[in-house]
């Protein structure tokens, strides 16, 4: 019997990309920064950005590379495929690409409806303009469909101008950005978003550092939506550091993670704010920096982790932040990829690192750029690597830190006990025996600098084991009149 | 289109003196509102700046806008100016300059919905149509068109759609900032249209008609009054085609407002632009609102009619007004 065969072609609506990337995002920074990973990709070494004053209209311009036409037909005919990796993963500058399958530009299309791309390149005189209308994109191609069977409309349309050969750049426009990207983006005042907190725009770097130093800072979201947004955008793109993220002291330890970051000569402006890394620690007491570096069978990664003396804030840099190719992996991870301890949930709060791990664990990332699988093996090996630093780390903070602190504090206190005793002795008992004085002195002067004698001076009696010790030394001296008469002052001063 | 290659954009970045002069006009009327009215809910200045908002820098440069410590303009005044501008390589270019400036992106006439009286802006774009200062530096000729055997003029019709939504309560008095492109290009019925107008207005207020005799010259003056010839407006120097533009601009404004309720006096009525310029026109119009005015709308009328000379002057070459 001779089976009936058939064949087709699977043909993919263009409104796919609208389902591939609905709810990928889940912040309209996150869709930012895949824009702006687009500009580090175009080997861009400034990247501006205007939301101000109502983000209905958003630009992005970079002073990257450029695109001609053939290359937007390429890419945007080409999502999901690894065109950006096609020849090279890394750029003409040596930069890592971020950008793996091209969905970055698509991204936009979670917080506009309109995107319209200028460029050019160096040498040409060729100006791109594009429009990719997204609506339309989502329209059922039935809806679109002619009399004549064409469709209605193109997903973009485009037109080649003219500009100086010299010049090169790309300005991406979102056009008719949605209401609520819109209200968060640029914390339009007449929404849920506008709520007269605290605001990043139009400050300087050094202003900002100072700003997340504040001990009072307990969140981001204690700024306004717009500058929490900025957090989010800078904490994912592979913008510097702050000059002033950690104490003096530790910072030579990170210099070599401060300088990749420095050598990809890449700053960001967000409505003329330079934008840094948010992490800035202000340590009150004691704090360190431990170095992770990792060499597995599927995985190498390194990075640091800080720790510090109390809880870190703000609350969104406590845990640990994953990147692969300088671009961040979701957000802090509070778990530290699900490390359990019983000593956990005090001290995690207390650490805060970032991971840079190879290539290898791309493959791990799923598509959203937020997480990872979990059975994956590159994720396996460094979650175990991760959990056991995290572990000795955490041995290392109970005593360098935790110990420590406490033991100062011990020391302390101890000093202003004996000091208190001194002072008593000095206004109550000198006055009838100098020789009671000296006895006391003797007895506890230095008691701060002895450990044993620390523990001694900072003994705490109960009241029946403070009237075992007084009334057992009273009865030796006193007439049982007397001791009487004791016992009935002594009884009212404790029940004062 | 870049930036670059428009004429407007380019007419910007010569900043000749002529221009510096009139930028300082309307400053001068910026000012006023700072001064007299700070707090206003309604944005101070709206304006066409161009790529370059040379006009814009001049607020900043006179300390009218709170700037950030990044040079952006503060939040708590970003509602004082409004820009128009439809063209993306302009609107890069400006919003990168004036960083937290408020740009709508779209021509000025889709902005006020038209010259038609059916589509009104609404929400915050009737808010920005309600500034106490607007400018409109047009560099384009006054079109005409013959609508419905009446003569429309595009601009002009936007101007009394702004003066009704100023008149929406509060009623806001405001100030029109206007510069257009003084040569004439009518159609020839326009062309008899003008005349047939300005020479009906010459017979109706004797202070308008020997203003005009002044300003035109015996010559103009005369074949405006003609009737049994047309006048080819087109055919005139460039320099009496400046002045009937600066005439007939403002009266019609007046014609337009006047018994709605809006008492217009031109404070500033000037022409400018050299033998290898373009000749241009520009114009500061105070409109107040007063409710008796359109009770008593021939004198209202007759009063703007000779209001219109009152301002009437040259920019020189070197920016002096003569």
């Amino acid at each position: 019997m001779s089976e009936k065969k058939f064949k087709g072609e699977i043909k993919v609506a263009s409104r796919i990309v609208d389902y591939l990337s609905s709810g990928l995002y889940d912040s309209p920074a996150a869709c930012l920064k895949e824009l702006i990973n687009n500009s580090f990709d175009a080997d861009a070494t400034r990247v501006d950005v205007f939301l101000k004053p109502d983000a209905d209209r958003i630009i992005i311009e970079d002073n990257g590379q450029g695109m001609d036409q053939e290359e937007f037909v390429k890419h945007f005919s080409m999502i999901s495929e690894s065109y950006k990796r096609e020849d090279s993963d890394i750029t003409k500058k040596g930069r890592p690409k971020i950008g793996k399958i091209g969905i970055g530009f698509i991204a936009a299309n979670e917080i506009c409806n309109v995107m319209e791309i200028i460029s050019t390149k160096k040498g040409s005189t060729d100006l791109l303009q594009v429009a990719i209308n997204f609506d339309l994109m989502r329209l059922d191609p039935d809806k679109r469909m002619r009399e004549d069977k064409e469709l209605a409309k193109a997903d973009y349309v485009g037109t080649i101008g003219k500009t100086a050969p010299d010049s090169q750049f790309t300005q991406v426009f979102l056009k008719e950005v949605r209401g609520e990207a819109q209200a968060i983006l640029a914390h339009a005042g007449r929404s849920r978003f506008a709520s007269g907190k605290k605001s990043l725009y139009g400050l300087k770097a050094e202003s900002v550092s100072t700003l997340l130093k504040n001990k009072n800072l307990r969140t981001w979201s204690d700024f306004d939506a717009y500058s929490k947004n900025r957090l989010q955008v800078a904490l994912n793109v592979p913008v510097q550091y702050h000059k002033d993220w950690l104490p003096q002291t530790l910072r030579s330890k990170v210099n070599n993670i401060v300088k990749n970051v420095k050598e990809l000569d890449f700053s960001l402006f967000i409505d003329g704010s330079e934008i840094r890394k948010p992490i800035v620690f202000n340590p009150e007491g004691k704090a360190l920096i431990s170095k992770f570096s990792f060499e597995g069978d599927h995985v190498a990664a390194h990075g640091y982790f800080y720790a510090q003396h109390t809880a870190i804030r703000p609350q969104e840099i406590q845990g640990l932040l994953l990147r692969i190719r300088n671009a961040a992996v979701g957000e802090y991870d509070p778990s530290f990829l699900g490390f359990t301890s019983s000593v956990g949930p005090l001290f995690q709060s207390w650490i805060s690192g970032e991971i840079m791990a190879d290539d290898r664990l791309e493959e791990a990332m799923n598509i959203d750029r937020r997480t990872l699988r979990i059975d994956h093996p590159a994720y396996v090996e460094l979650q175990e690597a991760i959990h056991n630093h995290v572990s000795s780390l955490l041995k290392q903070v109970r005593n360098e830190i935790y110990h420590e602190q406490s033991r100062t504090r011990k020391t302390k206190h101890a000093k202003e006990v004996e000091d208190r005793i001194i002072d008593v002795a000095k206004q109550e008992i000198a006055r009838v025996s100098p020789e009671s004085l000296r006895t006391l002195r003797k007895a506890w002067a230095g008691s701060a600098d002895d450990q044993l004698r620390q523990t001694k001076i900072l003994r705490k009696f109960t009241v029946d084991q403070l009237y075992e010790i007084v009334i057992e030394v009273a009865k030796e001296f006193l007439s049982p009149k007397l001791l009487s008469e004791f016992i009935k002052r002594l009884t009212e001063r404790l029940r004062k | 289109m870049n930036a670059e290659n428009r004429q407007v954009d380019q007419a910007m970045l010569e900043d000749r003196p002529e221009k510096r002069t009139v930028r300082g006009l309307w400053l001068e009327e910026v000012k006023a509102v700072a001064r007299e009215d700070p707090s206003s809910e309604e944005p101070w200045y709206l304006t066409l700046p161009g790529a370059e908002g040379l006009d814009i820098q001049l607020l900043l440069e006179h300390d009218l806008i709170a700037l950030t410590e990044v040079n952006s303009i503060a939040e708590k005044d970003q509602g004082k100016i409004v820009a128009v501008e439809s063209n993306n390589d302009a609107i890069a270019k400006l919003q990168k300059k004036f960083i937290g400036l408020r740009i709508k992106q779209v021509d000025f006439r889709s902005f006020i919905r038209s010259e038609g009286q059916f589509r009104w802006p609404e929400g915050d774009d009737e808010k920005y149509c309600r500034a106490r200062v607007i400018n409109l530096d047009l560099n384009t000729r006054l079109k005409a068109n013959i609508d419905n055997q009446s003569v429309v003029f595009p601009v002009l019709a936007w101007i009394d759609k702004l003066c009704q939504i100023h008149a929406k309560p509060p009623r806001l008095d405001w100030t029109l900032c206007l510069t257009l492109h003084a040569e004439i290009d009518w159609p020839i019925d326009v062309n008899r249209y003008i005349q047939k107008y300005l020479c009906e207005n010459l017979g109706r207020e004797p202070v308008f008609d020997e203003s005009c005799r002044d300003f035109f010259g015996e010559g103009l003056y005369q074949a405006v009054k003609n009737m049994e010839e047309c006048l080819n407006f087109m055919e005139l120097n460039r320099e009496e085609q400046q002045k009937v533009i600066m005439v007939i601009v403002p009266k019609i404004i007046a014609r337009l407002v006047h018994n709605k309720g809006w008492c217009v006096r031109t404070e500033r009525n000037l022409r400018y632009g050299s033998e290898a310029r373009a000749p241009m026109v520009t114009w500061v119009v105070k409109l107040t609102w007063d409710g008796n005015a359109a009770a008593v709308p021939d004198s209202t009328y007759r009063e703007a009619l000779r209001e219109i000379f009152h301002g009437v002057g040259i920019v020189k070459e070197n920016g002096n007004i003569a």
